[in-house]
């Protein structure tokens, strides 16, 4: 699984525990418990709590940046790989691709919205981006190689869920 | 005696029950689609497809109205507000609220809750279609109705910059303003925002069936169309542009399903003294808070359109910064605030109430599902977050545990403290405890499936690669357990309600 996948998923569970832990607290302390004293702490404790947390938010932005999916953000393709999504099927112009170089997928629609959606071989979702019709979506990926699966993500009409394609990354 | 309007209470009674009622129709149907995901049953796609519309449609308006009904009334306590306003919005709600429905099951309308253009041109008849638009602009003129009227009797009674706490900011408190005035202030200039971006979203979709025969409302459809594109697309009179029109839907949907957790909120300032004995007033911070609040909803909608590469960059960092820092005045001020109230309940009384017990869940909720919702707001998160079931995870989170156990206690407020009805029945513990459980295997099954990569909106996990169609029906299993412990546990407080709310009717 992506470590990325699990590092969000772990901060979401530790702190949702935490949120659960506060809430047993709450009943249990506060049955013998003093409110004055309670309201008094939180707000002694309060700046320290918004400077935690505005630290910890421009931490967790700053290093979102760096994994920022955009083309702006990413080395420049040695390929272009156009995808074209038309209700329920994927037009490629190759389904051959080199591994390891920087690929450039050109996603659009001929008709409503869909979601570019790349699974690995063990079903990890590794990759999206939108086909919206108009508009060209520009992924970048560095692929290793292996067989992937191309799934709509966006909901696009009754046979949605049998929008699917493939393609290969070869060494 | 009741502080409040007793004939406006009564009314959100009625408004209630609608609710409750929609509710369990909607619900069955999420069931229903979770029993053919987990391969029990085979439905039909496209039926799948409009339960799976009516359901997330429904829950959205359903709601966004009960907490909002709820808060009108208990406003009655500080301003006057207009009661035919109220009934007539009431009309057009469940006028509005049935033809969406009719429109939908009878002619299997298959759009996704927030109906993203062009689709409805794919699947829907121009008949139902043009139902479906009025229905919504029925709906959407209930609630703007009902928005402007808040805002006017406030701003009647306090004057604009008091009605929004802005003397607060001067530590000028002599003037006090309750804090119910001021949140659903600022729910309801947010509601007009959502509401105008609603209504030029379905005013486009009609242009293309209807309005472009008659002169005015042709003039009608090329304003909307040249404002939607020109505000976040391209300058193109000649139709609607489907980034512009994802980014209003958008603006409608997120700040509907955010606004509906601020009137709740707003209903818990009024209510929770009532049980602590402590008071709960404005504060130079809660102002502060609250007016931050309207500014961070209506600029955090942007995280829905992380996924358009083509959407501008600025969008969408102001996107990620302003959903990071939405969660800092409601955290620090009002759920701080919410918890000591709790704390102060248990504290000075003999018996613990049950009603606090379900606010406090449902602030819970909110802080579970919005920290799910800050990490699926985060972008390279959203890159593999994104219509997984992480998703639905999220809302039903806050929105289907969080808002319905809140409506539950709100109604269960409304009975006691104004109609004298006895509500200290064990049913509310049994029920708690099982709604409790269901809703921990429910919403498990969401988060679990979006940390697997199972992707949402999906009638079969049969075609996917790895060990997906497995794992997915597995986790649609548990989630058909769970749902079906939180049908018991509903129908046992729907039961409960629905009959001290027929008797007092009965005894006018």
């Amino acid at each position: 699984m992506d470590y990325l996948r699990l590092t969000y998923f772990s901060i979401w569970l530790l702190l949702a525990i935490s949120v659960l832990i506060i809430i047993f607290w709450i009943i249990k302390d506060s049955k013998k418990g003093n409110p004055e004293k309670l309201a008094k702490f939180l707000s002694k404790n309060r700046r320290w709590a918004f400077i935690a947390i505005v630290i910890v938010l421009i931490l967790s932005f700053s290093i979102s940046l760096i994994y920022y999916p955009y083309p702006q953000f990413k080395p420049k393709p040695v390929l272009y790989v156009s995808v074209v999504a038309e209700r329920y099927a994927w037009y490629m112009n190759t389904t051959k691709i080199p591994s390891n170089v920087p690929v450039a997928f050109l996603v659009t629609s001929r008709d409503v919205n869909h979601d570019f959606g790349i699974y690995d071989e063990k079903g990890d979702l590794i990759a999206q981006v939108q086909a919206m019709p108009g508009y060209i979506n520009e992924l970048i990926l560095t692929l290793k190689p292996g067989n992937y699966s191309v799934v709509c993500l966006e909901f696009c009409g009754p046979y949605h869920f049998a929008m699917l394609s493939s393609f290969e990354v070869i060494t | 005696m009741s502080e409040y309007n007793i004939k406006d209470l009564k009314i959100s009674l009625i408004l209630v029950s609608f609710v409750l009622s929609t509710f369990i129709l909607a619900g069955s149907f999420g069931i229903l689609m979770r029993t053919d995901q987990a391969n029990l049953l085979s439905l039909d796609p496209t039926f799948f497809y409009t339960i799976l519309t009516f359901h997330g449609l429904l829950n959205v308006v359903i709601f966004f109205l009960a907490p909002f009904f709820i808060a009108r009334a208990l406003l009655t306590r500080y301003v006057y507000v207009n009661q035919k306003i109220t009934i007539i919005s009431l009309i057009l709600i469940v006028f509005g609220a049935f033809g969406t429905m009719f429109s939908l099951l009878a002619g299997n309308m298959a759009l996704g809750w927030y109906f993203l253009y062009p689709i409805i041109f794919y699947d829907s008849t121009e008949e139902f279609r043009i139902i479906w638009d009025l229905s919504i602009l029925s709906l959407g003129f209930g609630i703007l109705l009902l928005a402007l009227d808040n805002i006017r009797s406030i701003v009647k009674k306090y004057g604009f910059t008091k009605s929004l706490a802005w003397h607060y900011f001067k530590g000028n408190i002599s003037e006090e303003l309750p804090p119910i005035a001021l949140i659903s202030m600022v729910s309801s200039i947010a509601t007009i925002f959502a509401a105008f971006a609603g209504a030029m979203v379905i005013i486009e979709f009609l242009g293309k069936d209807l309005l472009s025969n008659t002169p005015v409302f042709s003039a009608i459809y090329s304003v909307c169309t040249v404002v939607s594109n020109a505000m976040f697309g391209k300058i193109d009179p000649a139709g609607p542009d489907p980034l512009a029109m994802k980014n209003m839907t958008f603006m409608f949907g997120h700040t509907l399903a955010n606004v509906s957790m601020f009137f709740m909120m707003a209903a818990v300032y009024e209510v929770m003294p009532y049980y602590s004995s402590r008071q709960w007033k404005t504060s130079k911070l809660v102002a502060i808070a609250w007016n931050l609040a309207l500014i961070y909803v209506l600029l955090a909608m942007f995280h829905h359109l992380y996924m358009d590469f083509v959407q501008p960059l600025a969008l969408q960092i102001t996107g990620q910064i302003f959903s990071y820092v939405s969660p800092v005045p409601a955290l620090l001020v009002t759920i701080f605030g919410a918890l000591s109230q709790v704390y102060a309940h248990r504290a000075t009384n003999q018996s613990f109430h049950m009603l606090p017990m379900y606010i406090l869940t449902g602030i819970a909720c909110w802080m579970i599902g919005g920290i799910a919702a800050i990490i699926d707001a985060t972008v390279p998160a959203n890159f593999l977050f994104h219509n997984t079931t992480w998703v639905d995870a999220h809302f039903h989170t806050y929105f289907g545990f969080g808002v319905s156990i809140m409506t539950i206690a709100m109604t269960w407020f409304i009975l006691e403290k104004n109609f004298n009805r006895n509500s200290q029945h064990k049913i509310w513990l049994y029920a708690f405890i099982v709604l409790s459980i269901g809703w921990i295997l429910h919403l498990s099954s969401f988060y679990l499936g979006g940390l697997l990569s199972i992707p949402r909106r999906f009638v079969s996990y049969i075609a996917l690669p790895g060990n997906l169609p497995t794992i997915g029906s597995d986790l649609a299993l548990i989630s058909i357990i769970g749902g079906i412990a939180i049908g018991i546990a509903y129908l046992a407080i729907y039961i409960t309600l629905m009959k001290n709310i027929f008797r007092i009717f009965k005894k006018g």
